[in-house]
């Protein structure tokens, strides 16, 4: 079974607190989950688009040829879609979601 | 088919004295048997008691019903329960009754194991009976004999897998449930010390089903893999020097160091992801293996991550000094600086054993760090080399301590996450007192050195009010002590402190708490504890035991062994036999 994953990103705690109250809290200053279907993967953002490079192969040394994107910092991975949060999804390009076999 | 495994429900305490006798089946066909510890002796009779009156009135020590599986979901995702009855040393029987209407499915069968010179009837035969269900089973035992039942539940033991079951899980618990978003392993019997071997396979679990295997119940944190490809897929058997058709799975790289680089093999060994290289040629320099894009995962200064990773030396001798490494480098993946990683020779040279390493550090590269990745660094290669070794499960955690490996579903590579789980019993009134009760838990705790995740715990286990959702009491250890909490409306400490305990990694630790409302009472392996302390006021019955997620703290990794709860309150002397003894 593989987990679903829907992923919401926020700009703060504060404001993942305010559009998914019942998902998540901020308990001793740490956004948390509030529910096992729920977990905060980062605070620095995921990656929307990959960054691209390679080896280079005269140097050895990583040559970047795309940056990526990345999205707000808070990110919030749900296994049900949360009514409400549409508007904050995103679909990150680098980032499984909730493991699976 | 789900069976769990493990649970059982012991009538009377183990000093009970049983007097008269029990019809267990109300009249129907039935068989009576008697067991004294004393006198080594098992007898049945024949219909239509449970057990024999003993005429001497002595103690029968050890006499036990046996609830082990339990639940196996129907066509209608009904869960039904298996009961085992008896002593597995001594005898095993088996029935399967729905909870809740008690209809019997199943014939009852008793299979006598280890006793046949000692029973004087037919070593093995069956019969079907009816049981209402199997609380007021309990609660007739209870009331008639005014004994106390207790349920305990064993995570180390497959007492079914002689019944053709393939899967043991705790959610199939009577009364229990059990969720993790995201899919788990079962590390191979990983103790978790840096270098430790993985004996058995590492076993997938999917979401919502409890790892578990021959050190107990797999209990672990939530938690994200930033390596993409954990799994090692897509490598290309072949010499990967000078273009020879071989490849790295993507994204590994690698810096050759001179030497010449081949996959040699690729896949999965009991159930570990691997990537076999062979090594040949002359070395020239330090080489490394990167297990990540350098632009992949984003850091920054300050922060603590792990990385682990599993290595298997299959031939030959691996060439400098073997290091387990972070990489810091800038967002467009500049190199910045690594420290010396964690040396894995120091901590158990690799050898044809499965092992599994890790190192935990604070990137301090300053503020251009934006970067990590881990590598498996060869510190001063030299001379001829000739070596085969695999490499397993690469994973890079933001956190101090390493979990059971974390994989994306198959042929699916990104950052992946295993949630966190919330672990509950429903305990029935019949068998369990939710005022005073004791609780005894063994667990083995798979961290031991929490440099830089002091405030976590090592393991909790506990009881709560599910009313109110309140009224804890657990236990929990973090890095300097071991404490209890009790807890109404706020916790109250009973017991923290350094209590001269020192955990080892594969240790095997039990401790007691005594819920006796509003006090409470805990022992620890080693002796420590506090005797009935009323500070606890615990008002609130005591009616869900939880694993874990407790208070919404899952911090803890620790494999769960067993977990027993006596609708008593135990003396001090009680307390401390329960821990102490095996």
């Amino acid at each position: 079974m593989t987990g679903a994953s829907f992923f919401y990103a926020f700009e703060s705690d504060a404001a993942a607190v305010a559009a998914m109250p019942t998902h998540v809290a901020v308990r001793d200053g740490v956004l948390a989950p509030v529910r096992s279907t729920i977990a905060v993967v980062s605070t620095d953002g995921v990656w929307l688009t990959q960054p691209q490079g390679s080896l280079d192969a005269a140097t050895g040394e990583w040559v970047q040829t795309d940056a990526g994107e990345r999205s707000p910092p808070v990110v919030v991975l749900s296994a049900v879609e949360i009514e409400g949060a549409g508007q904050f999804e995103v679909v990150p390009a680098g980032h499984a979601g909730f493991a699976g076999v | 088919m789900t069976v769990k495994r493990g649970s059982e429900v012991l009538l009377g305490r183990e000093d009970s004295t049983y007097a008269g006798s029990f019809n267990l089946f109300g009249g129907q066909q039935s068989n009576e048997f008697q067991y004294s510890d004393s006198e080594s002796v098992f007898t049945h009779k024949g219909s239509p008691g449970l057990w024999q009156e003993r005429e001497d009135g002595g103690t029968v020590r050890d006499l036990r019903v046996t609830l082990s599986g339990v639940v196996i979901p129907n066509t209608d995702d009904q869960a039904l329960l298996a009961a085992v009855m008896g002593s597995s040393t001594r005898h095993q029987s088996m029935m399967f009754v729905a909870p809740g209407a008690g209809a019997i499915i199943g014939d009852w069968q008793i299979t006598e194991k280890t006793i046949s010179g000692e029973l004087d009837g037919p070593a093995q035969w069956s019969f079907t009976a009816q049981l209402a269900s199997f609380t007021s089973f309990v609660a007739a035992v209870r009331d008639r004999y005014d004994m106390q039942a207790t349920l305990a539940i064993d995570y180390t033991q497959a007492s079914f897998y002689a019944l053709g079951v393939h899967q043991a899980t705790f959610e199939a618990l009577a009364d229990s449930t059990y969720t993790r978003s995201g899919a788990a392993t079962y590390p191979g019997s990983w103790d978790f010390s840096n270098g430790g071997t993985l004996p058995d396979a590492l076993v997938e679990f999917a979401a919502n089903a409890q790892p578990f295997g021959a050190l107990g119940a797999m209990c672990a944190n939530a938690s994200t893999n930033q390596v993409t490809n954990p799994r090692l897929e897509g490598a290309t058997i072949g010499t990967i020097t000078g273009g020879g058709g071989g490849a790295h799975p993507s994204p590994v790289t690698a810096a050759e160091g001179g030497m010449t680089w081949a996959v040699s093999a690729t896949g999965y060994e009991d159930g570990h992801p691997f990537t076999e290289y062979t090594l040949s040629g002359t070395a020239s320099g330090d080489a490394a293996i990167y297990f990540e894009a350098f632009t992949q995962i984003v850091a920054s200064n300050g922060q603590t991550w792990t990385a682990s990773l599993g290595l298997r030396l299959v031939s030959g001798v691996l060439p400098g000094t073997l290091s387990l490494r972070i990489f810091e480098a800038t967002a467009a993946g500049a190199f910045v600086t690594s420290g010396a990683g964690a040396n894995l020779s120091s901590l158990a040279a690799p050898d044809s054993n499965r092992r599994r390493y890790y190192f935990t550090g604070t990137l301090d590269g300053g503020s251009t760090v934006a970067r990590a990745y881990p590598a498996l660094y060869f510190s001063g290669p030299s001379g001829a080399v000739a070596c085969v070794f695999r490499v397993y499960a690469p994973q890079m955690e933001l956190q101090g301590k390493p979990t059971p490996p974390i994989f994306p579903p198959v042929s699916t590579p990104g950052a992946s996450t295993r949630g966190a789980e919330t672990a509950t019993v429903a305990l029935s009134s019949s068998y369990y007192d939710d005022e005073s009760c004791t609780l005894v838990t063994e667990v083995q705790p798979c961290m031991v050195n929490t440099t830089g995740f002091a405030s976590a715990a090592i393991y909790m286990v506990g009881l709560y009010n599910a009313g109110s959702g309140t009224g804890y009491v657990y236990h929990y250890q973090v890095s300097t002590h071991i404490s209890v909490l009790g807890a109404t409306s706020s916790s109250v400490v009973l017991g923290t402190g350094t209590y001269g305990r020192t955990l080892a990694f594969g240790q095997v630790e039990r401790q007691a708490i005594v819920v006796n409302s509003p006090a409470a009472a805990w022992r620890h392996k080693g002796g420590n504890g506090v005797n009935n302390d009323a500070s606890a006021a615990i008002s609130e019955a005591m009616d869900r035991l939880q694993f874990n997620s407790i208070l919404g703290s899952s911090d803890g990794v620790f494999y769960l062994r067993r977990c027993h709860i006596i609708p008593a309150v135990l003396t001090e002397d009680e307390l401390t036999d329960k821990v102490e003894s095996a």
